[in-house]
């Protein structure tokens, strides 16, 4: 009969209208999100790779073609690398040790335990801009600096000159990533914390009555257990460091000398604050998401693999 | 009157409603004192001060609240002052009305802890019994020493702070002091004088900061909520691609996309507004994949019952959706609100003139602007930048210890 499979085609028809509409809506709800990313996060991606190609300035990026020769990085672009990852490598280490140690130090269930928690979190909260003040503030290598006011007795029984913190080429790197450990370890303990806290009692017990001492229960079971938080760690660690700005700039401006003088600020002086520079800026751009991501990758395909899972 | 009942609310036990007012007593504090504040500098003498011949005493004086002329304060509560000046002589009732209720509110606090101590026993058992037991533990020599180490170390972390506003409190020459003063000697507001009286108008950075926290928030949420939703609970071709550009966007730095996004604004002629520090920021590929994640938690039986019950899509998402998921987006608005409160690149690079600029960048103008640093000066600023996150904190850290703990562990 061809009244039913009219019928059938129809309520086909309908069917396929609801679903079409129901499309619609949900690309109505994603299309706001997306116009943003696209708009302020890949375009921006994409023209910086094309205006990496480029000899320009902010009035007229594509003043006229270099092709790859912005990538034929000059010498203060790897100055600047290489203070960048000395300063990935020093966060990496101490923020890594000293946040496992607090966890593990602070743990268990307290009430001081918690208070200290806190205590260590508030860093966090603050601007780097404001840490940044009060740590150079707290720093300064005059003698109404505090830090070497309290060191001064040790400074004279060892009979050493007091260390110059921010004003020494030595040091400067140092003294940022000393201010960003305070700033950061609350936060990276609390995670480790709350991984520790998870970790069933019942293997620490067994553990135990094994006669296993307490420094081996820490090696063999608390860190496995927390491995997948300390691969978090690594990746937030690494990509953050890589991207630190606010700090250094308030802190030493990328002096004395060149040598805190990190990618993020060396992007920064060549795209605006000089002449016709626009390429190498965009060029260290493009070169330093391909490291970010390259560490990215690289740590998911080496590092994941030791990674205990529950 | 208030403080009887509420200590009757407590002894009765509802410790959640006394919870509920003791924020609102803080919140309405902090209204009021930052009401105060603006009333305060828009008094018209505040303004001739900045030109007065005898600027250092005018100044001394509008901060002891003495210049404040008593006899005008009816005409004052019309907004009117005798001399045809508008103003706002109640500040100082204000700043008095905001003291009351901070010192309520922390006299409830008080009250309420005593309160839950007073269930165990008297204070003095709860302390001794405490005591007790901390020296019944098997080792209390160690465990007391490393609560020592602890408490040292818990002041060290604070330190910094302390060092910010007791400097800010200090005169320019004992700042500079050798050795520095733990403790300022003769306690002066000169540091707050000069930050508001430097040239800089710091009432329009405020300005400029709150509104553009505010807009981030508001984008944010209305942007982000609908995005993470369909990607969560709905399906449609192409969701797979369009979940990986959130991804790929997740891991593209701001150093990078700055420089295309400064010229485009350039170009719409946007760069003297407030718009490139709000617009760029309106969805945080984060943000999308967080909230997605407390999406998917709801089951999927709630949505089809309410969609038999014939609910609209709007229905379902303002009546069923929002409602479960609060939680998620009080912890994104938060982040918003630190993130944006506390940046310092982003509008850096996204402003031309002061007009627009942000809290964050006056301090660093402010220490730039004269000869030597005027460490007084710079902290004073400092800590009006701090003192919010600070207060909020105070207010709700445990939810947002919970909130960047579960950021980890995501």
């Amino acid at each position: 009969m061809t009244n039913v499979a009219d019928i059938e085609k129809q309520a086909l028809r309908e069917a396929r209208r609801i679903k079409h509409r129901s499309w619609l809506t949900s690309y109505l709800m994603v299309l706001p999100a997306m116009a943003f990313l696209i708009a302020f996060v890949l375009y921006p991606t994409a023209a910086m790779l094309i205006m990496s190609l480029y000899y320009g300035n902010a009035k007229n990026p594509f003043k006229s073609w270099r092709g790859l020769q912005n990538y034929n990085m000059r010498a203060d672009f790897w100055v600047a690398l290489r203070n960048t990852a000395a300063y990935t490598g020093m966060a990496l280490v101490l923020v890594m040790i000293l946040s496992i140690l607090f966890a593990q130090w602070m743990y268990k269930a307290r009430k001081l335990n918690n208070v200290a928690q806190t205590l260590f979190f508030t860093p966090h909260l603050v601007a780097g801009v404001s840490a940044g003040f009060i740590w150079s503030w707290l720093m300064s290598s005059q003698p109404y600096g505090l830090f070497n006011t309290v060191l001064q007795p040790i400074y004279q029984i060892l009979n050493v000159p007091s260390i110059r913190w921010l004003d020494s080429s030595d040091t400067a790197m140092f003294s940022i990533v000393l201010m960003n450990t305070w700033k950061s370890v609350g936060y990276y303990c609390l995670i480790i914390m709350s991984a520790m806290k998870s970790i069933p009692t019942e293997i620490y017990e067994s553990a135990r009555l094994d006669g296993s001492s307490s420094i081996k229960t820490f090696f063999k079971i608390t860190i496995p257990m927390i491995s997948p938080q300390l691969f978090f760690l690594l990746i937030t660690i690494t990509t953050g460091s890589f991207k630190v700005f606010d700090s250094v700039r308030i802190m030493t401006n990328g002096g004395p000398g060149d040598a805190t003088r990190v990618l993020s600020m060396y992007i920064y002086d060549y795209a605006f604050q000089r002449n016709n520079t626009l390429g190498y800026a965009c060029a260290a751009g493009i070169i330093m998401m391909l490291i970010m991501v390259a560490v990215t990758v690289f740590d998911f395909a080496f590092v994941e693999k030791k990674v205990h899972y529950q | 009157m208030l403080y009887r009942s509420i200590r009757q609310k407590i002894q009765r036990g509802q410790a959640g409603s006394v919870k509920k007012l003791i924020l609102a007593f803080a919140i309405i504090g902090t209204v009021l004192f930052v009401l105060s504040f603006i009333g305060w500098y828009n008094y018209v003498p505040v303004k001739q001060a900045l030109s007065a011949e005898n600027a250092e005493q005018l100044r001394a004086q509008l901060f002891t609240g003495v210049y404040v002329d008593r006899s005008s304060l009816p005409a004052a509560l019309a907004g009117v002052s005798p001399f045809g000046f508008t103003c706002s002589l109640l500040m100082r009732e204000l700043l008095i009305a905001s003291a009351c209720f901070f010192a309520l509110t922390m006299l409830i606090a008080v009250e309420k802890s005593l309160a839950v101590k007073q269930e165990n026993g008297s204070l003095w058992e709860t302390v001794k019994n405490t005591a007790i037991e901390y020296f019944q533990q098997p080792r209390w020599g160690l465990q007391l020493f490393s609560d020592v180490m602890k408490i040292v170390l818990m002041l060290a972390f604070v330190f910094p702070f302390y060092w910010m506003i007791i400097t800010a409190f200090k005169t320019y020459p004992e700042s500079l002091n050798v050795p520095p003063t733990l403790w300022p000697t003769q306690w002066t507001m000169e540091g707050y004088e000069n930050t508001f009286f430097s040239g800089e108008n710091i009432l329009n950075y405020f300005k400029n900061t709150v509104l553009v926290t505010a807009a981030v928030i508001a984008l944010q949420l209305l942007i982000m909520v609908p995005a993470a939703y369909a990607f969560a609970k709905r399906e449609f071709p192409l969701k797979g691609l369009l979940f990986g550009i959130v991804l790929v966007a997740f891991m593209i730095p701001l150093q990078l996309t700055y420089i295309p996004v400064y010229l485009r604004m350039q170009d719409l002629n946007l760069i003297y507004t407030l718009w490139p520090q709000i617009l760029p920021l309106g969805a945080d590929a984060f943000g999308i994949f967080m909230l997605r994640q407390s999406f998917k938690q709801i089951p999927d039986e709630i949505i089809e019952s309410a969609k038999l019950d014939s609910a609209g899509e709007v229905q379902i998402m303002t009546r069923i959706m929002l409602p479960m998921c609060k939680s998620a987006m009080v912890t994104i608005a938060m982040f918003s609100f630190i993130g944006t409160w506390n940046a310092y690149f982003w509008p850096l690079v996204m402003t031309r003139s002061r007009d627009v600029q942000p809290l964050t960048i006056v301090v660093e103008h402010l220490r730039d602007a004269e000869l030597g640093v005027r460490w007084n000066t710079v902290m004073a600023a400092n800590t009006l930048l701090v003192l919010p996150i600070l207060l909020v904190f105070i207010f709700a850290s445990k939810k947002i210890i919970e909130g960047f703990a579960y950021r980890g562990v995501k």
